[in-house]
């Protein structure tokens, strides 16, 4: 928005947005368009778009003059694909969420918008026409990941459910990276029997560039749905830095660990379940998967909202815990240090988080102990501070990531208030998300 | 020809890298590879994207046809993620702003307000985003030829591309050393008027980038491109004419072209073309159209105010301001034009402040003395220090060391970096006679020599006193014995 001022003088000569306009400052004379101001830099400076295409600002003063010289060039809209039956390829269903991959870049402004339709993302990719048959495309909400909630998570899984059982052989959705680790965490969960393959895609680089990483993520995505055998909810993105293929990720053993790589998803304690080329060969890794399987599957969204991850840091105060009990929390998940730590014997008792962790297990909330190392399994006796905080009543929860630990803390709750049943079913793999086998290479290394 | 009847029209781009310690959106350093082998090799391939109509843009279609496999040799010294196109731009460096800055003052441009950093998408895959970071920074400047006034239209900042290594039918690779290096581009307007004061105005381009003294010189630092039309023709742009003799053919050849096929009653189409050995040019793509360039939203806009109060403060004479206060101290042209150019520019100027002495014989040291011992007797002239100098010319001031005998002072002094300047004269017995000495010995020649012509009578003397005495003198002494004898 530009500034009061300049307002005021566009408005008394009806000049708009997209006009064209000729400005004149000192010996000084621009004439192009008119561009909205962008949130960033100076309100009392008009943007005007030249005719070499640059924008440049003129900071808007008394000598400054404004005349409208006419309307601006219409620009055009997007280019949407139209999706054309061809019968012979594997129908497959696409699901749009929001996220960079469905960003539409606004050429004029340069602003981001999400307002993609699957019709609009297909024209980044017109490949994918060639390897399945979009069915059908649905867009049931618009939203940046980091703006996601539980009840997003429930309209999705039942969509997914709902497009599965009638009769498409896969689904692919797309979706914002930040949170999208949690989103494929909650759809293993809420999606019960599931054994057709759901294919959640993001990208790191948005379509406005030649280099936009979502075409080969949603070409590999296509390959994997229409022709795996592995029926399960898989993240799907770059292997590497290369555009040569993609690795397919288990939803519930696969993190964001980096914050713009187009490889940033990457498996942790497990390998990823197969690899799959642009060209449409797919190499799997050995691990155990449901197989494909032509039957139904259900969305069970039970969910339980009061479910909070916290993490210990050094110095960090316990009190935090206290915060939540009194909030009539449910669940705690606590990222802690190394095998499970929090502090516990500490020379200043008030720093300790034993008495607090008593005192909410006591007030019926459930702790789930994780590992901020992110790599690697938690263990609850090999010190002894780790055997105080596990005498208490925390359920250490084996080489479960925290955020999907999170996710399966509040889809448990939603099932069960039972002590005993719920720290079984945390214990319990419902979706590959325990193994008792640690992969032998299941860290990422530098080489 | 007659150019003007030929409606003929030519526009120069002129692209000059910055010498900036670090890249335009990263905190790379400027160097180019230093090592053989890459340390990275990332495989990509570009999508065509659709421009501000919302149509993909007729050069991008041309190249997705092709869908080429893109091959980026990687540096770790030199490259970030920023390059790899993994992490976005951090802040506009500074330095390279206020070298843009300057350097649009020197053309007389109208400086904006607020700079705004535009992508300009590139579809060669030269640039691993897929497009290339540009912001305007002056406007309507003009510079003076000999044949008229040239309007100077815009003066942008940008990231230079990765170098093409090698191209075939299925891949083409790039090194990505040179990636992000901040790079000015100069563009004309209005103003030149033949294939000839196109190469005048090409020159003089450059050396007022380099007039800023922070243009960056190295190989391929340097690129020319340009835009020709004629008369029923239409406009085409060469890409990358690589020499500034080269410029006139090529525009000569272009007209003959465009002539050529306006004759057949064919079309001149809207391309881009490059240039080959012998200044004729070949079709490379379609020139993309005006609505590639929309804003890079991830660099905040810049404000140019203060900015420019401070360059303004440190403005650098250019070149031609530099030739004309050498003039009027006594310095030929000639040598002012290449000394101006000159690495040792700074240094002629300290000493010619600190010293008495003729600046023409300075100025001739830094330009060709040192250019003869590198090139004739291979003489490591690089060894010389700034301190060498000011102490050699300090001597010569002073009268201890005659100006013939610098070639041997400064060839000596290359190779035995550790001996003392007063040292080297001593050795080389190069310390300037006293007159009494020099007397004796033209005494003892003129004796000997009674019969010889007086000039070869100096030469005598003049190869027994090299280095040691002023030819000045020689002469005048042996004129004096010569006329007591006779």
């Amino acid at each position: 928005m530009y500034s009061q001022k300049i307002l005021r003088v566009l408005k008394k000569k009806k000049i708009k947005v997209n006009d064209r306009i000729r400005l004149t400052k000192d010996k000084r004379v621009y004439e192009g368009i008119l561009m909205p101001r962008i949130e960033m830099g100076d309100k009392d400076s008009i943007i005007i778009k030249l005719k070499n295409g640059y924008n440049v600002g003129i900071e808007f003063d008394k000598k400054t003059t404004i005349e409208r010289l006419g309307k601006g060039r219409k620009l055009g809209v997007i280019p949407k694909l139209k999706i054309k039956r061809k019968r012979k390829l594997p129908d497959v269903s696409m699901i749009a969420t929001g996220g960079t991959i469905g960003t539409h870049v606004d050429y004029k402004t340069g602003g981001v918008y999400m307002c993609r339709t699957p019709e609009e993302i297909l024209s980044t990719t017109p490949e994918l026409g060639n390897i399945i048959e979009l069915t059908s495309t649905h867009r049931p909400f618009t939203l940046a990941s980091e703006d996601l909630t539980y009840r997003d998570w429930q309209k999705m899984a039942k969509m997914i459910a709902k497009e599965l059982n009638s009769g498409c052989r896969g689904v692919i959705v797309t979706h914002g990276t930040d949170t999208l680790h949690y989103s494929t965490a909650a759809m293993s969960f809420m999606l019960r029997g599931l054994s057709k393959p759901v294919a959640f895609v993001g990208a790191q680089r948005s379509p406005d560039r030649g280099s936009f990483d979502g075409s080969m993520n949603l070409i590999c995505a296509s390959h994997f749905t229409g022709y795996s055998d592995i029926g399960e909810v898989c993240l799907i993105m770059h292997g590497s830095s290369n555009d040569d293929l993609c690795l397919v990720n288990r939803g519930t053993r696969v993190r964001k660990l980096h914050a713009s790589r187009r490889d940033a998803f990457q498996p942790v304690n497990e390998k990823p379940l197969a690899r799959v080329w642009k060209n449409g060969k797919i190499e799997k890794t050995g691990i155990e998967h449901t197989k494909f399987e032509d039957k139904k599957v259900v969305s069970d969204v039970k969910w339980e909202s009061k479910v909070a991850l916290i993490k210990a840091f050094p110095n960090s105060n316990p009190a935090i815990i206290d915060w939540y009990i009194n909030k009539r929390y449910k669940g705690l998940v606590i990222e802690g240090f190394g095998l499970g730590h929090v502090p516990t014997s500490t020379l200043r008792k008030q720093d300790s988080w034993l008495p607090n962790i008593k005192n909410a297990i006591n007030k019926g909330l459930n702790v789930v102990m994780t590992s901020q190392t992110i790599f690697g399994r938690v263990h609850p006796y090999v010190y002894r501070n780790l055997r105080l905080v596990s005498e208490a009543g925390v359920i250490y929860g084996e080489d479960m990531l925290a955020e999907v630990a999170l996710v399966k803390l509040s889809w448990v709750l939603g099932h069960t208030n039972k002590k005993e049943k719920i720290k079984e079913m945390m214990l319990t793999p419902f979706a590959h998300e325990i193994n008792p086998r640690t992969d032998l290479n299941s860290v990422v290394k530098s080489e | 020809m007659e150019y003007k009847e030929l409606g003929l029209r030519v526009g120069l781009e002129i692209h000059h890298e910055l010498d900036t310690k670090e890249k335009l959106f990263c905190s790379c350093p400027t160097l180019l590879k230093t090592k053989e082998k890459p340390d990275l090799i990332i495989e990509r391939f570009q999508i065509p994207v659709a421009g501000e109509t919302g149509e993909i843009d007729v050069a991008a279609i041309e190249e997705m046809k092709k869908k080429v496999k893109i091959i980026y040799e990687v540096y770790d010294d030199c490259d970030c993620l920023v390059d790899t196109d993994e992490e976005p731009p951090h802040e506009p460096n500074e330095e390279a702003i206020k070298i843009a800055l300057t350097i649009a003052t020197l053309f007389n441009c109208e400086i904006v307000d607020e700079i705004h950093v535009m992508r300009k998408t590139i579809i060669d895959g030269s640039l691993p985003s897929g497009f290339q970071r540009t912001m305007l920074i002056g406007t309507d400047g003009w510079i003076d030829t000999i044949q008229g006034k040239v309007e100077i239209e815009a003066v942008s900042l940008e990231e230079d591309a990765g170098r093409i290594i090698k191209k075939d039918k299925n891949s083409v690779t790039f090194r990505l050393d040179r990636l992000g290096v901040p790079e000015v581009e100069v563009g004309t307007g209005k103003g030149i008027i033949s294939p000839e004061h196109a190469k005048e105005v090409a020159l003089k381009i450059g050396n007022i980038i380099r007039s800023s003294g922070r243009a960056k010189i190295r190989e391929g630092s340097v690129r020319q491109d340009v835009n020709i039309s004629i008369k029923d023709g239409d406009r085409v742009e060469v890409k990358h004419v690589p020499s500034l003799s080269l410029i006139p053919v090529v525009i000569e050849k272009e007209i003959e072209r465009q002539l050529s096929l306006i004759k057949n009653g064919k079309k001149v189409t809207r391309d881009v073309r490059r240039v080959l050995e012998d200044g004729s040019t070949e079709f490379l793509r379609p020139l993309p159209g005006a609505a590639r360039m929309y804003p890079e939203t991830d660099v905040i806009p810049i404000k140019t105010f203060e900015l420019l109060k401070e360059v303004k403060k440190h403005l650098p004479e250019t070149w031609d301001q530099k030739i004309k206060r050498y003039r009027k101290s006594g310095l030929s042209n000639e040598l002012g034009k290449q000394i101006v150019k000159s690495e040792y520019v700074d240094l002629f100027e300290f000493i010619t402040k600190k010293t008495k002495i003729n600046p023409n014989i300075i100025a001739n040291v830094f330009v060709n003395t040192l250019k003869d011992l590198k090139k004739r007797e291979k003489i490591p002239v690089e060894n010389l220090k700034n301190e060498d100098f000011e102490e050699l010319f300090e001597l010569l001031d002073e009268g201890k060391i005659v100006k013939e005998s610098i070639p041997d002072i400064l060839s000596y002094k290359a190779k035995n970096s550790n001996v003392k300047m007063s040292e080297v004269i001593k050795k080389l017995g190069l310390e300037t006679m006293i007159k009494e000495e020099l007397l004796k010995i033209v005494k003892d020649v003129v004796e000997k020599n009674k019969d010889q012509p007086i000039n070869k009578i100096i030469g005598i003397v003049m190869s027994r006193v090299r280095g040691k005495a002023k030819s000045k003198d020689v002469v005048k002494m042996v004129r004096n014995e010569v006329g007591k004898v006779y």
